[in-house]
């Protein structure tokens, strides 16, 4: 393999911290909360029933992709469920068909940074290249159009984005989406808009869809999951909707893949569009408690870490103050806990070093892209008492390795 | 235990249902078939609503407890025997004690296996009844196919002399039903013998066009979605809504 694809720096703090007793991990972006009871109780009937055993139509059951653009078309976004919505075992499914369908070997990607780390391998994947468009730290994360053009090449294939952005829960504007789009339209680029997020809003703030710009239709890929809106991340489940232009070309892959999503996921999937609204209600009201509850602990480190307080999805990214920095510079890790390209990377040293000496799970920052050095990631989908012990190992922790003089 | 629990909550509600339908008597408009019921029954409700008082079956209420909830109006008690007991009791109210009842229910027909359509048709007595496609993509539960082309043509032999039966007729299986209706057949599709016939399908960059001829009149309609299964749906609502409007109007004249 000529592109050696190194795991997801979030799945490998994971294993890290499976290691360490005792530990709390906030790294990998899973809800606490179970999938709701209505749920896998028809995913339950579904398989007594005698129809989860085959395979359903590559590009998944009728009655869920009719769902699907049911729901999407309360959203004003309009697909057509027979030829233009393809269910996938998972939004990185759905992600890395895309691109196997669209890129040639060596297009360029565009995605910003930082953003999930696992785009990087799936344009990898499919042997494209992925290439870092910096977000502007200044506000709160967000695109600088500026920067975007200039990184448009020859071989620019596709703009790709997580919108609610993870790690750093920003939310695009419509008319920054719109400039994007524009963009797309006059260097004919693919976008690749992945929603996930999009039922968790916080902060009255305003989330706009790009499925909604149905002028640009022809270029636009939208996906989402059912991972983390109905606690199914483990249920791998998601969709992809576009054109029929471009989902002609998607399904092949998808069916070269995976045949078709799990059908017993496809079965809960639809249960979770048909009885599980008030139950993303509830998630969403429990995530603000929590994003309330973590914000807070960083109001109490300013001379620590700075921070934006997210606008959606369930992570908060800190960047560690100046005197952290030196701190951390002057800090040695053991050789055999760092590979060669994280040993001059101040957020893995500082991860690493949380996680050896206090239990403390966090993704470091440069996972996301190199804007994201000198940042954690902490995920606050987790139960409130894992929140509370996590921060308060690292309040305190701080304060007896850095004392304030 | 709970099987008796669940054999007792649904006929209950079947024998609710009945007694608040015999009582109000509203005109029953029956959705079946694979897909696009959803998309019929909500573009009749948005339709028919203007005129009168309508009222349908959310999307999962489509079975043989969701089917008399729908018609009582009543959310789901789920796993909670407590919430069933509420349910039961509000249902119950309902069923003897309501004065107001919507003069139209819109109600889709889910069918799943054999007998399914039969059962729900004890519950209701469709005067129109709209059959929108036969496929299957589970062809595993001891159902074929064919199966579920009689379930519908049991559906359409239920609707008597002075009903109407809509049938798609681009769905083979479904236009073969025709044979079997006592009642006046209408069918939909871009087939040249359809009695609405759906033709010159444009796409636009924001959804679709398309020209109807239906009893003697020529329309063009732009829709803003794309995929022909919308197209199907709003000429199958199209023609409901007339005919429930005609059959309303008539029973006004008679009264």
């Amino acid at each position: 393999m000529a592109n050696f694809i190194n795991m997801s720096p979030i799945k490998e703090m994971e294993i890290r911290s499976t290691k360490i007793i005792d530990v709390v991990s906030l790294a990998q972006g899973i809800p606490s909360f179970d999938t709701p009871e209505c749920i896998k109780k028809k995913a339950i009937e579904a398989i007594m029933e005698g129809k989860t055993a085959r395979y359903s139509l590559s590009p998944g059951l009728l009655e869920l992709r009719e769902a699907i653009e049911h729901n999407l078309a309360k959203s004003e976004i309009n697909y057509d469920f027979e030829k233009e919505i393809i269910v996938t075992a998972g939004s990185i499914e759905a992600i890395t068909a895309t691109f196997l369908a669209l890129l040639e070997p060596g297009d360029e990607v565009l995605i910003p940074d930082p953003t999930y780390t696992s785009y990087q391998s799936a344009i990898k994947t499919a042997r494209g290249v992925p290439v870092f468009v910096p977000l502007d730290e200044s506000r709160k994360w967000a695109f600088d159009i500026a920067q975007l053009k200039s990184r448009i090449t020859e071989k620019t294939k596709a703009i790709f984005f997580c919108n609610p952005n993870n790690p750093t829960g920003t939310i695009y504007e419509k008319e920054q989406i719109l400039q994007i789009l524009q963009l797309a339209e006059q260097h004919n680029l693919y976008v690749v808009s992945d929603e996930v997020y999009r039922d968790f809003i916080y902060n009255n703030a305003e989330f706009v869809s790009t499925g909604r710009f149905s002028d640009f239709r022809e270029r636009i890929i939208y996906i989402f999951s059912f991972s983390k809106a109905y606690a199914m991340t483990g249920w791998r489940v998601a969709f992809l909707a576009a054109d029929s232009k471009i989902t002609e070309r998607i399904i092949g892959v998808h069916d070269a893949m995976v045949t078709c999503a799990p059908v017993v996921s496809q079965w809960a999937a639809l249960a979770a569009l048909e009885m599980a609204n008030n139950n993303v209600v509830y998630f969403r009201e429990e995530f603000i408690k929590r994003k309330d509850k973590i914000c807070k602990y960083f109001d109490q480190m300013p001379e620590f870490f700075s921070y934006a307080n997210p606008d959606s999805a369930y992570f908060v990214f800190p960047k560690f103050s100046d005197k952290l920095i030196d701190w951390i510079e002057k800090q040695t890790i053991n050789e055999d806990d760092l590979r060669e390209d994280q040993k001059n990377s101040n957020s893995w040293k500082f991860a690493i070093k949380i996680l050896n000496e206090i239990g403390v799970a966090v993704v470091p920052g440069i996972a996301f892209g190199p804007s994201g050095e000198n940042h954690i990631r902490l995920c606050f989908g987790r139960e409130e008492e894992y929140i509370d012990e996590a921060m308060k190992r690292l309040t305190e922790y701080l304060k007896k390795v850095l004392p304030i003089t | 235990m709970k099987k008796v629990l669940k054999f007792f909550v649904q006929y209950y509600l079947k024998w609710l249902a009945k007694i608040v339908l015999w009582r109000h008597r509203p005109m029953i408009v029956a959705i079946s078939g694979t897909t696009n019921k959803t998309f019929i029954k909500d573009l009749i409700l948005k339709e028919v609503g203007n005129n009168m008082e309508v009222r349908g079956n959310p999307r999962s209420f489509n079975t043989e407890i969701g089917l008399p909830l729908a018609v009582l109006f009543l959310p789901s008690g789920y796993s909670s025997l407590f919430k069933w007991v509420d349910v039961l009791f509000e249902g119950t109210t309902i069923s003897l004690f309501s004065r107001k009842f919507p003069k139209v229910l819109v109600l889709e027909m889910g069918v799943d296996c054999k007998g399914d359509m039969n059962y729900l048709l004890t519950i209701v007595k469709p005067t129109i009844a709209i059959i929108t496609n036969v496929d299957r993509n589970f062809p595993n539960n001891g159902t074929s196919i064919n199966d579920i082309t009689d379930e519908m043509k049991n559906l359409v032999k239920s609707v008597r002399e002075d009903g109407v039966v809509l049938l798609n007729g681009d769905d083979n299986r479904v236009r073969s039903l025709k044979e079997d209706s006592t009642a006046n057949v209408i069918t939909w599709g871009i087939g040249k013998e359809c009695d609405a016939k759906i033709s010159d399908i444009k796409n636009t960059e924001t959804g679709q066009l398309f020209t109807l001829e239906s009893e003697d009149r020529k329309e063009d309609i732009e829709i803003r979605k794309f995929g022909y299964h919308n197209i199907s749906a709003i000429v199958a609502a199209k023609i409901a809504t007339r005919e429930i409007i005609k059959r309303k109007n008539k029973s006004v004249k008679q009264k």
